[in-house]
C-alpha cells in the first residue's frame, strides 16, 4: 500500500534511467548518428555506400516530416494530409527565392518557416473547425489544391514560369558554410539533416513536457471538458497546426537541396501516405517512433532486394505483406511494442525479486493512441478501497470545521427569462435564476425538466434562444464555453468526463495550469490550495493520484470531475448530478467536500436527484418542471411543498429526506 | 478447462471459431451458475474468484462500494469480457466464452451502466433493436405496448432521437430496450442512476410487476439499497473483488452493521 506514493520507486536505478524517454531513444538512434561511412553495414547494401548515404539522408528528412505529422497526431489527434502540401510549400519557397532573388540556403530559412506557417493558418481556420473524417477530407482537398497550384499546367505545353509546372524546380549548389562547418559533400548534408532532425525531436520532447503539450493532450482527450476548464481549444489546435507546418517547411527546404530537383507530384496525398506509414509503423506515443519508422520504410526495399526480391513488383507485394504483419502484430508501432515487451519483462523480473511492479503512468510509456494502455499495477480495486478508508477519515476530520454562512453577498449570476428550444421542443420556458455570492443553490426537477439544458445555456455549451445571462454585472449570453470558464464560472458534466490517457495527478495539473492558459482570466481569491498535491489532498484523491484516470471506478471519476473544476479556482461552480452512482458514505463525503469548497470561498449550484445529499447542503432550492421554475425556497419549504412531492419527490422520498435533515440538524446541535 | 483451453476460449471472443458460430440451445431451466470467476483488466485483477447462483425466476442483488467489481462481474457474466478463469453456465450451457449476442439469444439481457443507447436513432428504433432477436413478432408487438405502458414518457417521445432525451429518460430507454428482448434473466447495472426519486420508486414497482407477469429472473447492481431490498430476494455483498457475504434481501435494511461497513448506506 505504500506504493501509492509516486513513480516507479521499486524499479532499480539502472532501469529507472533506462525508462526516461530520452535514453532508449538515444540507444535507438546512436548508430545512425555516428557511422555514416559504414552505413552500408547497417543497411545491408553491399557496395553502394554513397547510395546508402543518400537514402539515409532521405530517411532523416522524411523523419522530420514524420515528426511534424506525428506531433499533430499525438498532441491534437489530427491526422492531417495537407502537411504533404505544406512540406512542398517549404521546398517551393526555398527554390523560388533561390532562383528569382538569389537567396542562399540560410537566407531562405526564415521564409521557409514563415510561408508554410501562414499557409497553415489559412488552411487551419477552415479545417480545424471539423473533426474526424471531415477533417481528413478537407485536408486532402486543400492539399490537392495546393499541388494543383504547383502544377499549373492546364495544357501540358508550357511550364509555369513561377512554379515550374509539372517539371518542377531545380537548385544548384549547396548550403553555404556556417562558421567552421561547410556543407559541400553528401555526408555533410546528411549531418545537416540529422541536426535538424534532432532539433525537431527536441521540440517534440519539450512540448511533451510542457503545459502547452498537456493542454493539447487534454483537448484531444476530451474537448468539452477542456473547454469547461477554460481552454480555448481552437486556438491551441491552430497553434500546433502552424508549428508543425513550419517544421515540415524546413524539411521541405532540406529535401530540395538533397534531391536537387522537385516536382509537385512528390508532395501529393498519395506520396504523403508514406509519411503517415512511418508515423504509425514507428509508434506514435514514443519519442523514437517516427524516426525508426522513417528508417524502416526508407530502407525496407533495400533490405528486400538481397533476399532475392529483385523485381520491384514483388518488392511491393512483400512490402504490403510486411506492413500488414506489422500492423497486426505491433499496432502500437515498432518502438511502442518493444517498449511494451520491455515493461512486461521488467515486471516479471521485479516479481521474481519479490518486488511489486508499479503503475506506469501513460505519459511515461507514451500515449497509447493506437493500442491498449500499457499499465501494470497491483490491484486497482484495492487502491480504491484504501482511498475509501482514507477519505472517510478525512471527511470526518473536516466536518467539524465547516461553518454555514447565514448571509450572502451580491448576486453573481443572474439569468433572466432564459428559453431554449430544440426544433419543436421547448426545453426551457423563460426561467429566472439568480445566485448570490457564497450560497449553495440546489436545483431539482423530474427527468427531462431542463436542468442540464439550463446549465448548458449558462455555461455557453448551448446557445440561448431567448433571455439574458448576466455574470457579475456584465452580460455573457452566448459566450463560448471556454471564455465563460475563464471568467470564473465553471461547470461539471453529468456523464463521467475525464482525460482518458493520463493519470489523476496529471489531470489535476492540467486543470490547475489552465489558470495560466491563453486568454483573459479571472479567478476568485480562494482559501484553497494552489499546488497539485494540495488539491489532491483537499479533494481526498491522494490515494489514487497515480492511477490512470480511465481505470478509476465511476464514483471516483465523479469526484475527479469536481476536483478538476475546483482546481481552476472558480467564483461559481455548477455541478450536474455529482452524486449519481455514489453510495451514501461517498455522497456524504462529496457533500463535505462541497461545504469545504464553499468555506474556501466558492459559490455552488448543484443539480442532483440524491435528496439526502442535496437537501442538507443547500441554502436555497429551485424546482424545475417541464422547462419552468415551479417552486423556489428553502429545502424545508421544498420538501413540504405538495407540488414538488407530486411532480418529483414521491411520498416516501419526501419523508426520507425530512428524516435525514432532522438527523443532520440533531447532529449539528450536538 | 485447462489454462491453454482458457486462452483459446478467450481468443474465441475475438476470432469466432466454428463451435461458436451456432447459437446454443438451452439445455435446462434458466438458471445462472457462476463459478470461481477471475477477471482482470490487463494485469489488474478486478474479480478474485467469484461464485454465485441465480435460480430460475429469482431476483438477486449484487451490492458493494464503488470499485468493488460489480460492473466487471456483470460484464463477465453477459459476455462483455472474457474472464481469465472460472466458468459461467446459463440454461445448462457453458457461456463462459460465448459472445454476447449468443448469450442474449439464450435469454439473458444486460442493461449496462451509464445509458448505452443509440443516440442517433429514434426511441422507437432503439426499442425495436431490443426485440431484433425475437421470432414471435406478434408477441413482440404486444410486449412493446406493455413496455411503453410501463414507461409512458417513451411513448410520448417515440419518434424523437434518443440523444434528445434527458439523462434519466435515456436510462429508462436502456431498461425498456432490455425488456424488449423478453429475457428470462435481466442483468440491471445501476438502473436508478440519475433517476428522480419519485421515478425510482415507480421503477422498482414496475420492474416487480413485469417480473411477476413474465417470471423473469433479475440480477441487480445498485447503490440504492432500498431498491435492492424491495426488488430482490437475496443479496451478495461484493468487496474488492470477493463475495464476502450472502444475505436475505429482507434483512438488508435491518442489518445496520453490514450497511455501514460494506455498502456505505446510512439511510436504513
Amino acid at each position: 500500500m505504500a506504493r501509492m506514493g509516486g513513480g516507479p520507486a521499486n524499479v532499480p536505478r539502472a532501469l529507472q534511467l533506462f525508462e526516461k524517454p530520452l535514453v532508449p531513444f538515444l540507444l535507438f538512434l546512436l548508430p545512425i548518428f555516428f557511422v555514416p561511412q559504414s552505413l552500408s553495414h547497417i543497411t545491408i547494401i553491399p557496395d553502394a555506400s554513397s547510395r546508402a548515404l543518400s537514402l539515409a539522408t532521405s530517411a532523416a528528412i522524411y523523419a522530420i516530416v514524420a515528426y511534424g505529422l506525428g506531433m499533430l497526431m499525438r498532441f491534437a489527434g489530427l491526422p492531417s494530409v495537407v502537411h504533404g502540401a505544406l512540406w512542398g510549400t517549404g521546398a517551393y519557397t526555398a527554390g523560388i527565392v533561390a532562383r528569382d532573388w538569389g537567396f542562399t540556403y540560410w537566407q531562405a530559412l526564415p521564409l521557409v518557416i514563415i510561408v508554410p506557417a501562414i499557409m497553415a493558418l489559412l488552411v487551419g481556420f477552415m479545417a480545424l473547425r471539423t473533426h474526424g473524417i471531415a477533417f481528413i477530407i478537407i485536408t486532402i482537398a486543400l492539399g490537392d489544391f495546393l499541388v494543383l497550384v504547383g502544377n499549373n499546367d492546364p495544357l501540358g505545353t508550357q511550364a509555369d514560369p513561377f512554379t515550374g509546372g509539372p517539371f518542377g524546380l531545380v537548385v544548384s549548389g549547396r548550403p553555404d558554410p556556417v562558421g567552421p562547418w561547410n556543407f559541400n559533400s553528401a555526408e555533410h548534408m546528411y549531418y545537416l539533416a540529422l541536426a535538424i532532425l534532432f532539433i525537431t525531436i527536441g521540440i517534440v520532447y519539450l512540448i511533451s513536457k510542457s503545459a502547452f503539450g498537456r493542454r493539447l493532450e487534454a483537448i484531444r482527450d476530451n474537448e468539452d471538458l477542456a473547454k469547461s476548464l477554460g481552454l480555448n481549444a481552437f486556438l491551441y489546435k491552430i497553434l500546433i497546426f502552424t508549428l508543425t507546418a513550419s517544421i515540415v517547411g524546413v524539411a521541405g527546404q532540406l529535401f530540395l537541396y538533397h534531391t536537387r530537383a522537385i516536382q509537385p507530384s512528390l508532395f501529393n496525398t498519395f506520396s504523403f501516405i508514406q509519411v503517415l506509414l512511418m508515423v504509425v509503423m514507428g509508434g506514435l506515443g514514443v519519442l523514437a517512433g517516427p524516426a525508426v519508422g522513417a528508417w524502416l520504410v526508407t530502407f525496407l526495399p533495400e533490405w528486400l532486394s538481397p533476399m532475392g526480391l529483385k523485381d520491384p513488383n514483388h518488392q511491393l507485394i512483400a512490402r504490403g505483406i510486411l506492413l500488414m504483419a506489422f500492423m497486426l502484430l505491433a499496432p502500437m508501432g515498432v518502438v511502442g511494442t518493444v517498449k511494451a515487451w520491455y515493461l512486461q519483462l521488467r515486471n516479471i523480473y521485479l516479481r521474481r525479486q519479490g518486488l511489486r511492479p508499479t503503475t506506469v503512468a501513460p505519459e511515461a510509456v507514451g500515449v497509447p493512441t493506437f493500442g491498449t494502455a500499457v499499465v501494470d499495477s497491483t490491484d486497482g480495486a484495492e487502491a480504491v478501497a484504501v482511498a475509501a478508508e482514507a477519505t472517510h477519515s478525512v471527511a470526518a476530520r473536516h466536518r467539524a470545521n465547516i461553518a454555514r454562512p447565514t448571509e450572502f453577498g451580491e448576486p453573481l449570476l443572474v439569468a433572466e427569462g432564459v428559453s431554449k428550444s430544440f426544433a419543436a421542443v421547448l426545453a426551457l420556458r423563460g426561467v429566472d435564476m439568480s445566485v448570490r455570492k457564497g450560497e449553495i443553490l440546489g436545483i431539482i426537477g423530474p427527468n427531462g425538466s431542463g436542468k442540464t439544458t439550463m446549465f448548458n445555456c449558462i455555461s455557453g455549451f448551448l446557445p440561448v434562444t431567448e433571455g439574458t445571462v448576466k455574470w457579475r454585472g456584465a452580460e455573457i449570453t452566448n459566450w463560448p464555453p471556454d471564455r465563460v470558464a475563464r471568467h470564473g464560472l465553471v461547470r461539471t458534466f453529468q456523464q463521467a468526463m475525464l482525460f482518458r490517457s493520463t493519470t489523476v495527478r496529471r489531470s489535476i495539473q492540467i486543470a490547475r495550469e489552465s489558470l495560466h492558459a491563453i486568454g483573459h482570466r479571472e479567478t476568485a481569491q480562494l482559501d484553497f490550495p494552489d499546488n497539485v498535491d494540495g488539491i489532491l489532498e483537499f479533494c481526498d484523491l491522494t490515494p489514487v493520484a497515480d492511477q490512470p484516470a480511465a481505470m478509476l471506478p465511476y464514483g471516483v471519476i465523479r469526484k475527479l470531475g469536481v476536483a478538476l473544476a475546483l482546481s481552476t479556482h472558480p467564483y461559481l461552480l455548477m455541478l450536474d448530478e455529482p452524486a449519481a452512482g455514489l453510495n451514501d458514505i461517498e455522497s456524504e463525503e462529496l457533500g463535505n467536500l462541497l461545504l469545504r469548497a464553499r468555506a474556501a470561498g466558492v459559490t455552488l449550484v448543484v443539480v442532483d436527484h440524491d435528496m439526502p445529499f442535496l437537501m442538507p447542503i443547500s441554502d436555497r432550492m429551485i424546482v424545475l418542471d417541464a422547462g419552468q421554475k415551479i417552486v423556489e425556497g428553502s429545502p424545508e419549504q421544498i420538501q413540504a411543498d405538495q407540488r414538488v412531492i407530486a411532480a418529483y419527490l414521491g411520498e416516501r422520498f419526501a419523508k426520507m429526506a425530512a428524516d435525514t435533515i432532522q438527523q443532520q440538524q440533531q447532529a449539528g446541535d450536538r | 478447462m485447462t489454462a491453454l483451453g482458457t486462452r483459446l476460449g478467450a481468443l474465441g471472443k475475438f476470432m469466432p471459431n466454428l463451435a461458436n458460430f451456432s447459437t446454443p440451445q438451452p439445455a435446462g431451466p434458466p438458471e445462472l451458475k457462476v463459478r470461481d470467476v477471475v477477471s482482470s483488466y490487463g494485469p489488474i485483477e478486478a474479480l478474485h474468484g467469484v461464485s454465485l447462483d441465480v435460480a430460475p425466476g429469482e431476483a438477486v442483488a449484487v451490492l458493494g462500494a464503488n470499485g468493488a467489481g460489480k460492473s466487471t462481474l456483470m460484464r463477465s457474466i453477459s459476455g462483455g469480457m472474457g474472464p481469465k478463469s472460472g466458468r459461467v453456465t446459463f440454461c445448462g450451457v457453458d457461456i463462459t466464452y460465448r459472445p454476447p449476442n449468443q448469450i442474449l439469444r439464450l435469454g439473458m439481457a444486460h442493461v449496462p451502466e451509464g445509458r448505452q443507447i443509440l443516440v442517433r436513432q429514434t426511441v422507437e428504433d432503439n426499442l425495436l433493436l431490443g426485440r431484433m432477436i425475437r421470432k414471435d413478432k406478434a408477441k413482440a408487438a404486444e410486449d412493446m405496448e406493455s413496455v411503453l405502458e410501463t414507461f409512458p414518457v417513451l411513448k410520448e417521445k417515440l419518434r424523437q432521437m434518443a440523444g434528445e432525451l434527458s439523462g434519466g429518460q435515456q436510462q429508462m430507454l436502456a431498461i425498456a430496450r432490455g425488456l424488449m428482448a423478453d429475457p428470462k434473466l435481466l442483468l440491471l447495472d445501476e438502473p436508478s442512476l440519475g433517476l428522480a426519486p419519485a421515478l425510482m420508486e415507480d421503477l422498482s414497482q414496475r420492474i416487480q410487476q413485469i417480473r411477476k407477469e413474465r417470471g423473469m429472473g433479475i440480477v441487480l447492481v445498485d447503490q440504492n439499497v432500498f431498491m435492492a431490498a424491495e426488488l430482490t430476494e437475496r443479496a451478495y455483498i461484493l468487496q474488492t473483488g470477493n463475495i464476502i457475504s450472502e444475505e436475505k434481501s429482507s434483512d438488508l435494511l435491518g442489518n445496520k452493521e453490514l450497511l455501514s461497513a460494506y455498502l456505505g448506506s446510512q439511510r436504513a
